[in-house]
């Protein structure tokens, strides 16, 4: 099979599941408990008529077929619907908003960070494993791998943020400022951008970490290291260009399955800093049964998805042509 | 197979044998019913699941079984109000400042699909709270508010349990805040004080947990976004702080003898903030506006007006559909909004046009960071406001925005501090930290259309066993107040001190359920409905030949695998 074939093979493939996700997605949804207008309960002045009224302006006393229906076709147009929490607000203009620039860039720079970082010190473990060195980057990675992120998120507020007035508390710039530039704005967004991005470089890094560190572990049995050693290469060298490049295969099926993230953001430090972006819309969405948010958010978190695995393995076939039988 | 193996399984099957022997009560439930009770909340909020699990706790004592179950909030809405599936419910509500709420939660029409959770089906309670819609005459209406409130607690309809109180904070850079029931320190008096100590002008930034939804007023359906709007936009009366309503943008008002026309004076001295004179037409467009468009948070407010008319520039009159005692509310609580500016847009437009009476001028909104208001320097309060600008600013935590307080970031949070975070702050000597009286309730909500529940004894033996004051101290740590009435002690005039009150007596609640024959019959601490009779006793010799049959069993399977294992071998 030729590198063609196996391209169309895979878009067919990736349309058919593309199908079969949003209809997962609608249904995921609609079979939770609980009706999003039962949200008005705070407002013991919402009568039951009032209820009836906004569930039939929702469209949701139809039958849930015909509900289907009507979102596939809408979608195909391009229409993702209006949210019931922010009252008849297109989803399409809150996700594809500020929101999402503000997580792409917080996700985007932290899983840029976490890669490199996680590459780097995964490479230099395996290289010197059974060292001191290595039980260090092993106990240091698994630590952080395995804190809670909100916790993570408030000590760094707390210390950086309180007690040495390092970092900001909140938001992602300086409320009620009036920026004289763009470079003054750009400084101010880049000074709120800290704290979340450590806090997440912390956290994902590990798992990249891992990653690279067995799959260096595996190549470095390989003959050709041993043979590179026998030439007398310089260390980094060989580490880097003749190991490093092929343990990173894994790593890059790992960074297209985290693609979600980037997108979805990180709703618990996305909160802890007041960070405005999809994670927290997600949190906000998920509260109050908003469906079309949340199927907004899933359906481009899906598309990501299933895109960056699709790049992936068009990558892998490339790169490998094993994979292409 | 070895002979451990053996023992092995030997003595696995002599302990299941003996654990049988020694366990007998699981299969001696008597016939009929166990006073066994699911017990429903919203697993979100965690303070009320410990509320839940302090009077399980109590329960226990006197022989009844709670199952406290946490749910996702939207569930338990449906259990509560379409499904009418839980026993007892715990349940919780913000309310106005005016006991106009009550026929909500308890009359029979709102039994099916409304706020009257329990199913409460009392005609003459019923009689009662019509009247207390109808009724304009205050002393005569105080009257029927306070007989309610006893009709409700001499039958445990609901069982109230505690107000949360609103407690806020600010720097001690700013002084002129003031905390009335309900809202707190946001509200229109604070608004037109507050100021710098160091003197006139300046900037505050008040922090806000999580962003509004609109900024149109039509559209309003969070309490925040009221607090906000409040800045621009006026009412006609305002309550203050003992919840009395006095003259705003009215300035003084009439009723006719059979309470269905309103008459509004209004101030003659009032501008929109761009000039134009605020009048009549305002107030009967603003309402003429709900009347048509029904937007749900207002519309049931206006429901009962007929219509208005403006008598002439600063006369309206505004008629009734049939009396109703609580127009005041109405226009203390919902805004006037310009004719001039409205009348070309849609009415749930999403960017309306922000020009109000209000002390404050909306500047702009950056959605999830911050709204900015500044001075209106034509107020018709002369010489109010005192500072420049105002910003609300978003934090998504409370704890965040706590330090944001206390490293000045912040300047007053209004609402939401952590309890753990209240103590800190007392000590901050940079922090003023004020406490007003919530105006709400968290309540035991039990399930009338179900027996046992419809028993009155039963019901009074579970309000005896509600441990108030431990949950006050425990869980709200001192920031609340115990209740005993459907309209709490900070409602004021309206509250009615003498309803009965069922204190914390767990001696008392377990002779009312002695008496009214619920009696534990099998021995096992939860009693049984009466009448149960007492189930017979199993001999003991039953339990002997279930062990011996279970380790003849066990012990037989296993010579039948060792024995097979030999054969193969």
């Amino acid at each position: 099979m030729d590198m063609k074939e196996f391209i169309v093979r895979r878009t067919i493939q990736t349309i058919i599941i593309f199908f079969i996700m949003i209809t997962f997605n609608f249904f995921l949804f609609r079979i939770m408990p609980g009706d999003p207008t039962a949200i008005l309960i705070g407002n013991p002045n919402i009568t039951q008529e009032t209820r009836e009224r906004i569930i039939h302006e929702f469209g949701l006393d139809k039958p849930l077929w015909m509900q289907y229906i009507l979102y596939i076709r809408e979608l195909i147009r391009g229409d993702l619907g209006v949210s019931f929490y922010f009252t008849g607000e297109p989803v399409i203009k809150i996700i594809l908003g500020k929101r999402m620039i503000n997580t792409l860039v917080l996700m985007g720079s932290a899983t840029a960070l976490s890669v490199v970082i996680g590459f780097i010190t995964g490479v230099v473990s395996a290289w010197r494993r059974g060292t001191k060195l290595d039980l260090a980057g092993l106990i240091i990675s698994i630590v952080f791998f395995s804190t809670p992120s909100f916790w993570l998120g408030l000590v760094i507020l707390l210390v950086a943020g309180y007690y040495l007035h390092l970092i900001p508390l909140g938001g992602t710039v300086t409320r009620g400022l009036v920026h004289v530039n763009v470079f003054h704005y750009i400084a101010d967004y880049l000074h709120h951008l800290i704290a979340p991005m450590i806090t997440l470089t912390l956290v994902l890094y590990g798992g990249y970490y891992l990653m690279m560190r067995n799959s260096m572990l595996e190549t470095l049995t390989q003959e050709y290291i041993v043979t590179a050693k026998a030439k007398g290469l310089p260390e980094r060298r060989i580490m880097f260009k003749h190991a490093a490049r092929n343990a990173i295969l894994p790593l890059v099926s790992m960074v297209a399955i985290n693609a979600a993230l980037i997108v979805g953001g990180a709703i618990v430090t996305e909160t802890v800093f007041s960070w405005h972006g999809i994670g927290s819309l997600m949190f906000l969405a998920v509260a109050s049964k908003d469906y079309p948010v949340l199927q907004g958010i899933f359906l481009i978190i899906s598309i990501t998805v299933l895109l960056a695995n699709f790049i992936a393995d068009i990558l892998y076939a490339y790169l490998d042509p094993r994979v292409r039988y | 197979m070895k002979k451990t193996e053996i023992g092995t399984i030997l003595l696995v099957a002599i302990l299941i044998a003996t654990s049988m022997v020694v366990m007998p009560e699981t299969l001696t439930v008597a016939q009929g019913g166990e006073l066994s009770f699911d017990l429903i909340a919203p697993g979100e909020l965690g303070y009320w699941i410990r509320v839940c699990e302090i009077f399980k706790r109590s329960c226990e004592d006197i022989g009844i079984k709670i199952n406290v179950k946490a749910m996702e909030t939207g569930a338990w809405v449906s259990a509560m109000m379409d499904t009418h599936d839980f026993d007892i419910a715990m349940c919780g509500m913000l309310m106005e400042p005016t006991p106009s709420y009550l026929p909500l939660l308890f009359h029979s029409k709102y039994a099916e699909g409304g706020f009257n959770v329990a199913g409460v089906n009392d005609s003459e309670l019923d009689a009662l709270l019509d009247q207390s819609q109808v009724t304009v005459d205050q002393e005569e209406l105080k009257n029927i508010i306070w007989q309610i409130q006893e009709r409700i607690a001499e039958n445990v309809y609901s069982i109230p349990i505690f107000t949360e109180d609103v407690v806020f904070a600010y720097s001690n850079k700013f002084t002129g805040i003031i905390g009335i029931p309900g809202d707190g320190a946001v509200n229109i008096w604070s608004y037109i004080n507050m100021r710098r100590t160091s003197g006139e002008g300046g900037e505050m930034k008040i922090g806000m947990l999580g962003d509004i939804k609109t900024n149109n007023p039509l559209l309003r359906t969070l309490s925040l976004e009221a607090y906000i709007e409040h800045m621009v936009f006026e009412t006609l009366v305002a309550f203050d702080a003992n919840l009395t309503v006095v003259p705003w943008l009215a300035e003084s008002w009439e009723v006719s003898e059979n309470g269905t026309v309103w008459t509004f004076h209004l101030r003659n001295n009032v501008t929109w903030q761009d000039g134009v004179p605020f009048t009549a037409d305002d107030v009967v467009f603003t309402i003429e506006t709900v009347l048509e468009n029904k937007p749900p948070t207002w519309y049931s407010y206006f429901e009962l007006i007929d219509r208005a008319e403006a008598v002439d520039n600063y006369t309206v009159r505004v008629y009734m559909k049939q009396p109703y005692a609580w127009t005041l509310t109405t226009f203390a609580t919902f805004e006037i909004l310009p004719k001039h500016l409205w009348k070309d847009v849609p009415w749930n437009t999403t960017n309306p046009p922000m020009i109000g009476t209000g002390p404050f001028k909306w500047v702009k909104w950056e959605k999830g960071e911050y709204i900015e208001l500044e001075k209106n320097p034509n107020y018709w309060q002369a010489g109010k406001p005192h500072l420049d600008r105002v910003l609300w600013t978003v934090y998504e935590t409370g704890s965040a925005e706590v330090l944001a307080l206390r490293s000045g970031e912040v300047d007053l949070m209004y609402r939401y501090i952590p309890l753990e975070s209240i103590k800190t702050l007392i000590e901050d000597p940079n922090i003023v930290v004020g406490v007003s009286p919530g105006l709400n309730f968290r309540y035991f909500i039990p399930n009338l259309r179900r027996a046992p529940f419809n028993d009155i004894n039963l019901r009074k033996a579970l309000a005896y066993a509600v441990d108030k004051e431990t949950i006050v101290n425990a869980i709200m740590l001192g920031y609340a107040s115990p209740i005993d009435s459907f309209v709490p002690q900070a409602w004021g005039k309206w509250n009615n001190p003498n309803v009965p009150k069922y204190e914390y007596n767990l001696t008392k609640a377990n002779e009312i359920l002695d008496k009214a024959g619920y009696l534990d019959v099998d021995g096992d601490d939860i009693r049984e409905l009466p009448g149960t009779p007492a189930p017979s006793a199993v001999p003991f010799w039953v339990w002997i030949a279930v062990a011996v049959v279970i380790t003849a069993v066990c012990s037989g399977g296993a010579a039948y695998i060792v024995l097979k294992r030999k054969a193969k071998a």
